[in-house]
């Protein structure tokens, strides 16, 4: 077979594959940095160049869009410090051939291959006012007082999405650091407790350095998951109560689909496409370390 | 030395009830769920963490046919399956290339394929719609797929160049030898050994479009095109008086149920799946 056909049968096998993903996936997305340079109101269609003044209203114009950072950071902040030690503990548990290790770590992933959809609605079944769990389960260890409408609350509805979010993804975190855990050889643990060392010193000393590039991968992926969530507050409270759980992405979509505000949408997805690339490059940078190799 | 023996068997002890009470954290929704789709409305409201006074079966059926539940799972079942059928047939044409064909500018569209990855869904939703709507694929089901298989692609093809990657070429070579034309060599000798890579790479495509719910949600309009997680967020946010909860919880139930089972099949490959890419990448 010569040059010409070899050629010739990459460019076939190949053709399907690039004309979809670049009709379909890699134009949207160039488009959309030209996009958000636009005025651009769905119902007429006109559209008149703006230059930047979508990002200078987001910025300097819009109270909504400081709100809804301040959520996913809440969302970020809250997920770190419950979810990095959870996972770390129960990885480094599973990963100590503790019995029934394979089950618990099979049911702990399985939130996760679950519709987003239907955890939330499992979950707002949970927070419901009248027969929720949540409440009934106060009532029943003698703090009914405490019973509230938990979603219809501005007080504590975030937060019931957040904990809602950390149900489904730990387990995730869970399996990640799991597997990084059981690639360190087992003889580094037995030379630490030839030193004497206990399991919470040999945790500190052995473990955390040599699972340090999966950990640091876990908060780019927090990191990811956090600014990117969406279904979740839709489905749970589309941004309610007056906004108190409104995020980035439930906020692009009402200016995008409910408002038609097709131009400054699509500013905001270029904001939020930058947060996620910088975040996670800084999260790297700080993060970063002497690499142990073995 | 008996201190520390009986030290370690408490520290078991309560390890084991740690994780038995973040098992039942995970599993008892769910169990409740299940129990909640067999009552009747009022014995949820009276009755909210019992077993079924009676078992209502007959919600499962008001939930396929009068609530919709039907319809949308039908055609979740077919965007699923032909989006699927697509994503492997295109995606492991262009991963074989990408793998054991050489030809200029390889690295460069590998590279392409797979920084897709970085990018969010929502950066690109806008002109996508926009897109859509003009080459009249909105509202319906080409739109959808098409939308589908291209958002696939990147994740799909870094898989499946791998698996390609690992097989010997000189199968290939002598298949060529023998007189297969490329097409048939790749059909014929490399497609069915790459099995593995294409299971792993079906598993994660079906839990990703199945479960699918933004795309959707920009996409479909029409309510008889709805599939099963926007058929479902529909039902949730017009909920009203007349709600009939049990058969929003058997839809519930009927969305998760094909998750399970594949989960169930598949969880070895998942688990190893799930972390191999990250592993390495």
């Amino acid at each position: 077979m010569n040059k010409r056909d070899k050629l010739r049968a990459a460019v076939v096998f190949l053709a399907p594959a690039m004309l979809l993903y670049g009709v379909f996936f890699v134009l949207p997305m160039v488009q959309a940095f030209y996009v958000a340079l636009f005025r651009w109101r769905g119902v007429s269609m006109e559209k008149q160049f703006v230059g930047i003044d979508n990002f200078r209203t987001l910025f300097t114009g819009d109270p909504v869009f400081w709100q809804c950072l301040s959520h996913n950071l809440m969302f970020l902040i809250v997920s770190f410090i419950t979810i990095i030690p959870l996972s770390l503990f129960f990885a480094s548990v599973l990963a100590s051939r503790i019995r029934g290790a394979d089950v618990y770590r099979g049911i702990f992933l399985f939130p996760n291959v679950i519709s987003i959809v239907a955890v939330a609605a499992l979950w707002s079944f949970i927070y419901h006012p009248t027969f929720g769990i949540l409440n009934a389960l106060l009532k029943g260890i003698g703090l009914g007082k405490y019973a509230t409408g938990w979603l219809g609350e501005p007080r504590y509805a975030l937060l019931c999405v957040i904990a809602t979010s950390i149900w489904y993804s730990l387990g995730f975190y869970i399996v990640l650091l799991l597997a990084g855990i059981k690639s360190i050889p087992t003889y580094f643990y037995e030379a630490s407790a030839l030193d004497g060392a206990g399991s919470w010193q040999s945790f500190c000393h052995v473990t955390l350095p040599l699972v340090w590039e999966i950990l640091k991968l876990a908060v780019i992926y927090l990191i990811i998951h956090t600014l990117n969530i969406f279904g979740l507050v839709w489905v749970m409270t589309e941004g309610g109560p007056n906004y108190h759980t409104e995020t980035l992405l439930t906020y692009l979509y009402r200016q995008a689909f409910v408002q038609s505000n097709f131009g400054y949408a699509t500013a905001l997805g270029v904001v939020v496409f930058v947060l996620i690339l910088g975040a996670s490059l800084a999260a790297g940078r700080l993060m970063k370390r002497e690499t142990v190799e073995f | 030395m008996r201190v520390n023996l009986s030290k370690r068997t408490a520290a078991t002890a309560i390890t084991q009830v740690i994780l038995l009470t973040y098992s039942a954290v995970v599993v008892y929704p769910m169990l409740w769920l299940m129990l909640a789709s067999l009552k009747s409305s009022r014995d949820l409201f009276e009755n909210p963490w019992g077993i079924p006074a009676q078992l209502q079966f007959v919600n499962f059926v008001n939930a396929w046919t009068k609530a919709g539940i039907g319809r949308y799972f039908i055609n979740s079942v077919f965007v699923t399956a032909v989006s699927m059928f697509f994503i492997l047939l295109i995606g492991s044409m262009a991963a074989y290339a990408l793998a054991k064909l050489v030809f200029p500018g390889r690295a460069v569209i590998h590279a392409g394929f797979t920084s897709g990855m970085m990018f969010p869904v929502f950066l690109g939703i806008v002109p996508l719609f926009l897109l859509l709507r003009r080459l009249g694929m909105w509202d319906n089901y080409v739109g959808l797929i098409a939308a589908y298989v291209a958002y696939s692609l990147s994740f799909t093809i870094f898989v499946l160049t791998g698996f390609f990657r690992q097989l010997p070429s000189e199968l290939a070579e002598a298949g060529l030898m023998d007189g297969c034309s490329e097409y048939a060599v790749f059909l014929k000798i490399m497609l069915p050994l790459a099995k593995p890579g294409l299971i792993a790479a079906g598993i994660f495509n079906f839990f990703g479009i199945w479960n699918e719910y933004p795309l959707a949600l920009v996409i479909i309009a029409s309510e008889n095109l709805r599939t099963l997680p926007l058929g479902i967020a529909n039902l949730l946010m017009v909920q009203h008086y007349e709600t009939d909860w049990g058969a929003l919880f058997a839809g519930l139930v009927l969305v998760m149920l094909p998750s399970l089972i594949v989960y169930l099949i598949f969880q070895r490959q998942i688990t190893e799946g799930l972390t191999a890419g990250a592993l390495k990448g």
